[in-house]
């Protein structure tokens, strides 16, 4: 039992500290992991400028919107990393947890916990940045044309956002309104709760990713048949809802870990 | 949101409720509205000219926009749209002027999702019929009864927060921008903040103009397409 023994002088080692220099200590983890998400943004949008590039070579005549399609996508695909950003710094610059009533090592927990659930802007990242590389390809194929695909690849990928900001929920409720902070007893279950809560949001990774391709796939096809657009939209958001059954169970198990516990009955 | 980039408290009634920041903009806000759509639409002529125009062509493009997406037996959800789109235009842009805009708050947010919410299920009810909407629950087979609850309740979560979520994370942002760079003219001991003067429009026009003007977009847009899909 070496390494219960390891765990249990771990913990009481790290309860020796004061309870602002832990919960400063675990923001700082949990500030880094939150940045993890930029990697999905600038994979997608790699992708929209590579195939922007492609396009001003196919038809050098409609660059110029290609081109402004591609800027608008891949600043939407952004945002996930905006997010992710606007964690980090709450917790570098303005900690609320700090002001927060509660046993320190769910606090400090919490700040991970935050941290951990941003990641899933990844997803989001990869998935916008398809679709802008799609819309980016239907408005040089057929700039006329463009404006209906324009729209759909909006929405599409307004849809694709979805996982993130269930993730910023998460991650501001854990700051913000941590219903573990208020709990009485059994912290060592509660601030792995905080940890668990932000894991469960990784699955929002998929579903943005999935929804992404959807969109890509909706601007692509009413790129070609401007006139199908409603239907093309309707079976493309259809589709992205299903995708986004998993990102809500991840959802639900980190709210049922968060408000109604059931491991804190076991014991 | 909690205590430093919440909204600031004006006055508070007896009773405990309060008057924020957000709810002193908002009034702002409809007065705008509410004086430009009495100044502009006075003393209409069949043959319009001068401002007329413009508002005949704001008018027009809000009803083709809602003909294009919603379809065109569903023209009657054109003045909701269009003063949706204005509402949320103004609010977002007013960090422009330097004020909090009033969808920054969550509470804000939640209530044009909440009203989306009521759009999308009583017109549901209305068109299918109370027997028609409870059967498209339980499809496309009755095990995904739950799925398909949740489903629904996540439309007006993600929709607020999709608002929220752009306009906050802008506002926090600029907020620690402008903070930083009074702190390097402090540093380097210049008496004039010269530093906050150009610096932070570039910024301005990513977080306010950009993202503010297409989530406004986006959210006027999400609420006809959920609306209209459940109609039929």
């Amino acid at each position: 039992m070496e390494y219960a023994d390891f765990f249990t002088k771990f913990i009481s080692w790290l309860l020796t500290f004061e309870k602002n220099e832990l919960i400063l200590a675990f923001s700082a983890i949990g500030a880094g992991f939150a940045m993890i998400a930029g990697i999905g943004p600038g994979v997608g949008q790699g992708y929209a400028a590579g195939i922007g590039a492609e396009a001003t070579g196919n038809n050098p005549k409609a660059s110029k919107q290609s081109t402004m399609v591609m800027l608008l996508g891949a600043g939407i695909a952004e945002t996930s990393g905006i997010l992710a950003l606007v964690i980090a710094l709450i917790l570098l610059f303005a900690n609320p947890l700090i002001a927060l009533q509660g046993d320190k090592l769910v606090l400090a927990s919490s700040a991970i916990g935050a941290g951990i659930a941003m990641i899933a802007g990844m997803g989001p990242g990869i998935g916008q940045g398809y679709a802008a590389g799609k819309g980016c390809l239907a408005a040089s194929i057929n700039p006329d044309g463009s404006k209906p695909s324009l729209l759909v690849m909006l929405l599409g990928t307004a849809v694709a956002q979805t996982s993130s900001i269930f993730s910023l929920v998460i991650a501001l409720i854990l700051m913000y309104a941590n219903p573990l902070a208020t709990t009485e007893g059994h912290y060592l279950i509660l601030s792995a709760s905080a940890i668990g809560a932000g894991f469960a949001m990784l699955a929002g990774i998929g579903p943005g990713m999935g929804q992404g391709y959807a969109a890509g796939k909706g601007t692509e096809a009413v790129g070609m048949r401007p006139r199908l657009q409603p239907q093309i939209m309707r079976t493309m958001i259809l589709g992205q809802a299903v995708a986004q059954t998993t990102g809500i169970y991840g959802l639900i198990i980190a709210l049922v870990l968060l408000y109604a516990n059931p491991l804190i009955n076991l014991l | 949101m909690g205590s430093e980039f919440g909204p600031k408290i004006i006055y508070e009634l007896p009773g405990g409720v309060v008057i924020t920041e957000t709810v002193v903009n908002t009034w702002i806000i409809m007065i705008v509205l509410i004086i430009f759509s009495l100044v502009f639409t006075r003393k209409f002529e069949k043959i319009p000219k001068g401002a007329q125009n413009v508002v005949e062509m704001i008018v027009d493009l809000v009803y083709s926009l809602t003909e294009q997406v919603m379809g065109k037996n569903k023209q009657g959800f054109a003045p909701y749209v269009g003063t949706l789109f204005f509402f949320l235009i103004f609010a977002n842009l007013w960090g422009l002027v330097g004020l909090r805009p009033p969808t920054a708050d969550v509470n804000t947010t939640s209530a044009l999702a909440i009203i989306t919410f009521v759009l999308i299920h009583f017109f549901s009810i209305k068109s299918k019929g109370i027997k028609g909407y409870l059967k498209g629950k339980i499809e496309p087979f009755p095990l995904l009864l739950p799925l398909n609850i949740i489903g629904d309740l996540a439309t007006p979560i993600s929709l607020a927060f999709r608002l929220f979520g752009n306009i906050v994370g802008g506002l926090i942002i600029m907020s620690l921008l402008y903070g930083a760079l009074a702190g390097l003219s402090m540093k380097i001991g210049l008496p004039i903040p010269i530093f906050e003067a150009g610096i932070p429009s570039i910024f301005h026009i990513y977080f306010d103009v950009f993202s503010g003007v297409l989530q406004s977009f986006i959210f006027v847009m999400l609420t006809m397409v959920f609306v209209s899909m459940e109609m039929d």
